[in-house]
């Protein structure tokens, strides 16, 4: 009959497992916040702001100082838990539109937000037109009376140049 | 070859040009005004300066102790509005000055404010922490005052007398003599 052995611990023991297991579930959250972030994420929201100093160089190629701390910053952010429109929303409340491009100017906002819309009603509706004009001429052509007129000079001078042919024999 | 009276051809009546310019014309027309619109509206705007003199933009900053203080309740005041970042080498080396100026002026009725532009929140509080400023510092969230003041980079700085009005504008790293000159001559006025 085998003799099972039982572990005897002290209360010494006992009591820095306890405090052992209690700091490994305290920093099970803090482990989860703090998630690695790779360069791919932090550059595809990269790509979709400006830099702040030099314009119309987007965030990810930008070498400046300002540029690394904003993508830092960017890095941050993801890890602690941001989606990454989250981030850009940040950036555009701290920042300003500028950071995605967006013209500060109101009136040049707004144009840049009417006018593709309007560009496009207009050749929308400058195809139409074309298209209705080309169908009220079409019923002209099928008629073919300019083609008759050109089969009727064709066989006139071609009369006229036999004609001319037989009297010379 | 005997002489052919040959008819003349009938011709096809040609249908008469119409007078002044089509549907498509105009719209092409009109399309090519609102681009040069546009362009030109763009254009001044790039081309606008900062304000050298004349009634200085107000605006309201609240501080990164969470203070709100607005330009127009200085009034009476001289106020040195500079705009600086953390990642400005030569807002570095102006930032001691600009302690100096807060600390020997403070009590004779002269108000540094700060506006940090496009920083982030940690790197302005780690400056601010470096060169012990405790004059009123403070985000420019959204760009508002940058935008109104029309900067085109840091540093900036911005003399605004007792009036309100723009004094002095400095497009480059200042120093302590150079401020005070202003300043001491502003006071004087007074």
């Amino acid at each position: 009959m085998m003799n099972r052995s039982k572990i005897h611990l002290s209360s010494g023991t006992v009591l820095v497992l306890i405090i052992l297991f209690a700091v490994l579930l305290a920093g099970l959250p803090a482990a989860a916040q703090e998630r690695v972030v790779t360069d791919d994420e932090v550059n595809a929201i990269a790509k979709q702001l400006y830099c702040p100093v030099c314009e119309n160089i987007p965030l990810d190629v930008c070498p400046t100082l300002a540029c690394q701390e904003w993508r830092n910053e960017i890095r941050t952010q993801l890890a602690s838990g941001m989606s990454e429109q989250e981030v850009i929303n940040d950036f555009v409340q701290r920042y300003g539109e500028r950071v995605v491009g967006t013209p500060q100017d109101p009136t040049l906002r707004a144009l840049s937000l009417v006018t593709p819309w309007l560009l496009g009603l207009v050749a929308l509706l400058s195809a139409g037109y074309v298209l209705l004009r080309w169908r009220s001429n079409a019923p002209q052509r099928a008629s073919g009376t300019a083609v008759a007129a050109g089969v009727r000079d064709d066989d006139y001078y071609r009369a006229r140049i036999e004609q001319d042919v037989m009297a010379r024999r | 070859m005997s002489e052919a009276n040959i008819p003349l051809l009938e011709q096809e009546e040609s249908t008469p040009r119409r007078a002044g310019l089509g549907p498509g014309s105009i719209v092409l027309l009109v399309g090519i005004l609102a681009v040069i619109g546009v362009f030109g509206w763009a254009l001044a705007q790039r081309h606008q300066t900062q304000p050298t003199a004349g009634s200085a933009p107000d605006f309201t900053l609240t501080t990164y102790d969470g203070q709100e203080v607005r330009l127009s309740d200085l009034r009476g005041q001289v106020v040195v509005v500079n705009f600086w970042a953390s990642w400005c080498a030569p807002c570095r080396v102006e930032a001691p000055d600009l302690q100096r100026v807060h600390e020997k002026y403070r009590d004779r009725g002269v108000q540094v404010i700060g506006v940090a532009y496009t920083d982030t929140d940690t790197n302005a509080l780690a400056f601010i922490d470096e060169f012990g400023l405790t004059y009123i510092n403070g985000p420019d969230r959204g760009t508002r005052i940058s935008t109104r003041y029309n900067i085109q980079g840091v540093p900036e700085t911005f003399v605004i007398d007792q009036d309100g009005n723009i004094a002095k504008f400095i497009f480059a790293p200042t120093s302590e003599r150079a401020l005070s000159e202003i300043i001491d001559g502003l006071l004087a006025s007074a």
